[in-house]
């Protein structure tokens, strides 16, 4: 069987490595991006001073010579002829296909946002320039996401002076309840960083680089902008190509399988399933792009296999915070359609909460912490919601 | 011999930081507390705890990593580094802190030395023990069972 996979970040290269752990025929991959990378450590390589290319993802010798890496851009699918066109007019042919496009940085369509000095934190380029900046300069954030504290905390300690702008009205809105991410804001705010929330930045000012951001109440002086307003799928390869899609994302089966038999997506392209509901939701984050690749090479190799979902497990690091949210928040679960209950206790150091559903099973854990001897109790949710819902 | 468990007295612990700067020595060639992959902690009603890898079984790291970048061999718990991707899911579900960021995200955790364990070697105070369950009974009198149980899983 002859496998190609489109895009070679983290979910690309992890489905190449899984089809050829399984002995899945012979397997190509197309990279837009050369040598493939993780996004995960962009923000820590920023912190640390480290270079670029500590992002860089291992290949094996064994994947090297097992399958092929192609460099080069696939611009066309002519999916009722299996093939892939590339940029460079080559043209591969397939049984399979593996759609790993990623996603692309959303940034907001507001006056200005396209000034010089003004980018998404996403991806090489943007951690290249945000390494040679000197120091001192102003520098605004917008959106308060793992993406935006973790680096607005980077900033900060490469001796910048960071604003955050978020316009929900706490940090995190996708990740944590309010009251832990209380204790986020107020942390972010004691190491020096500004944090506004309910301040939704309306228009990028400046004549040819930024100046200014200015919201519906104030004008606050910056001389570069990075925006960290989540991501939406990279589908300009699929579109009008009669795939089915949820939102803006690709529609996969639990096993990976789009709406066209043999055409197959993941990661941040393609929308994953929650454990706990079976819902599709879109969750762009790496360890569910893997997720797929392996349930993708399984299937291609004909095992079979049978999947629910996956649980969420996110950590990050937000200045001297453990941020921790294991399963569901309570937002989250309420918007999938769960009743929960939600309940939090303090200490001098940390904020935890509980989500239970019908106030019984754990299906949700979230900590925020600066003391690193305060228990997580991540694990029992993952242990509880296998048990319950398996 | 059946396995064997790095068993931690923190009573005894003086905080002389000797298992700490051998294991950055060890592992990454410098003298450097966040390259160690063990933590001298102070920690609420005690003065000084120790914080390392259990090597759970089962192993809540090994079980979320998605990457395939943490493998149980003989009982230790392996994180394999060129495999790791650093989506830092298995800190999410560590109870003990015990995998954690040397700079720019590379993770590390312990490995018992391959079974040999150096910082053992090295504790003047004999505050870290690395025996079969068995044996740890009676080399701490007194032994705190419920630690003894948690280290072993429960069991
Ligand atoms: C700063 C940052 C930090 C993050 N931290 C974490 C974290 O700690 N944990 C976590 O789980 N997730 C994290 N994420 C999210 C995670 O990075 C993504 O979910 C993950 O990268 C998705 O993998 P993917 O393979 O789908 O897409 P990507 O990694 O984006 O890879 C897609 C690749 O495909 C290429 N491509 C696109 N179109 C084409 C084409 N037509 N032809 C050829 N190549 C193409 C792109 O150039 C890209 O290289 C972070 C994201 C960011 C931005
Ligand atoms: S890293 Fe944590 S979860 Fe994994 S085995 Fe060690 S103590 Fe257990
Ligand atoms: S951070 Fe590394 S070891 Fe931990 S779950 Fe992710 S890939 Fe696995």
């Amino acid at each position: 069987m002859r496998v190609v996979v489109i895009g070679c970040g983290v979910g690309g290269v992890e489905a190449v490595r899984n089809l050829v752990a399984a002995g899945v025929g012979e397997v190509k991959a197309v990279c837009g991006e050369w040598p493939p990378y993780t996004r995960h450590r962009l923000s820590e390589i920023l912190r640390d001073g480290l270079p670029p290319t500590t992002a860089s993802i291992t290949l094996e010798p064994e994947l090297l010579t097992k399958a092929e890496f192609v460099k080069g851009f696939a611009t066309e699918l002519r999916l009722g002829r299996k093939e892939v066109v590339l940029d460079s007019g080559e043209v591969l042919s397939y049984d399979s296909l593996i759609i790993a496009t990623g996603g692309l940085p959303f940034i907001p369509p507001i006056k200005g946002a396209g000034l010089r000095n003004a980018l998404p934190f996403y991806g090489m380029s943007s951690l290249k320039y945000l390494q040679s900046l000197p120091k001192g300069l102003r520098i605004v954030v917008v959106g308060a996401g793992l993406v935006g504290l973790t680096v607005a905390s980077s900033l900060m300690s490469r001796g910048h002076r960071v604003a955050v702008f978020e316009a929900l009205n706490h940090v995190l809105p996708s990740v944590m309840d309010e009251e832990p991410a209380k204790a986020v804001t107020a942390h972010l705010r004691d190491t020096g960083v500004k944090v506004f929330l309910k301040s939704r930045v309306e228009e990028v000012m400046g004549s040819s680089k930024v100046e200014a951001v200015r919201t519906s109440s104030m004008v606050w002086g910056s001389d570069v902008v990075v925006y960290a307003a989540g991501v939406k799928p990279r589908i300009s390869l699929v579109e009008g190509l009669g795939l089915e899609m949820v939102g803006k994302a690709v529609r996969i089966t639990q096993l990976g399988e789009t709406s066209l038999s043999g055409v197959y997506a993941l990661g941040d392209a393609a929308i994953s399933y929650d454990y706990v509901t079976g819902k599709p939701v879109y969750r762009p984050l790496g360890f569910i792009a893997a997720h797929y690749a392996r349930l993708i090479a399984e299937a291609l190799a004909g095992k079979g296999v049978r999947d629910r979902g996956v649980i969420p497990t996110i950590y990050e690091r937000v200045g001297g915070l453990d941020v921790i949210r294991v399963g569901l928040s309570a937002s989250e679960a309420e918007g999938l359609g769960l009743t929960v209950d939600l309940r939090c206790s303090k200490g001098p150091a940390w904020v935890e909460c509980f989500v239970r559903e019908a106030g019984r099973t754990l299906v949700g854990y979230e900590l925020v912490r600066s003391d690193p001897t305060k228990r997580n109790k991540g694990y029992e949710v993952v242990r509880e919601v296998k048990e319950v819902y398996q | 011999m059946g396995r064997q468990v790095l068993y931690v007295v923190r009573e005894r612990c003086t905080a002389c930081m000797k298992c700490v700067f051998t294991c950055s020595l060890v592992k990454d060639g410098v003298l450097d507390p966040t390259h160690a992959r063990i933590r001298v902690v102070g920690r609420g009603d005690v003065a000084l705890d120790v914080d390392l890898c259990r090597h759970c079984d089962p192993a809540p790291c090994a079980e979320v990593c998605e990457f395939g970048a943490i493998k149980v061999v003989n009982g230790t718990v392996v994180l394999v580094q060129e495999r790791c991707t650093t989506c830092k899911a298995c800190m999410s579900v560590c109870p003990f802190g015990a995998i954690t960021d040397s700079g720019g995200g590379a993770l590390i955790k312990c490995d018992l030395c391959g079974g040999d364990p150096e910082c053992v070697k090295v504790c003047p105070h004999d505050a870290l023990i690395f025996e079969p369950p068995a044996n740890l009974r009676h080399r701490i009198p007194n032994g705190p069972a419920e630690g003894i149980k948690e280290l072993l899983g429960g069991r």
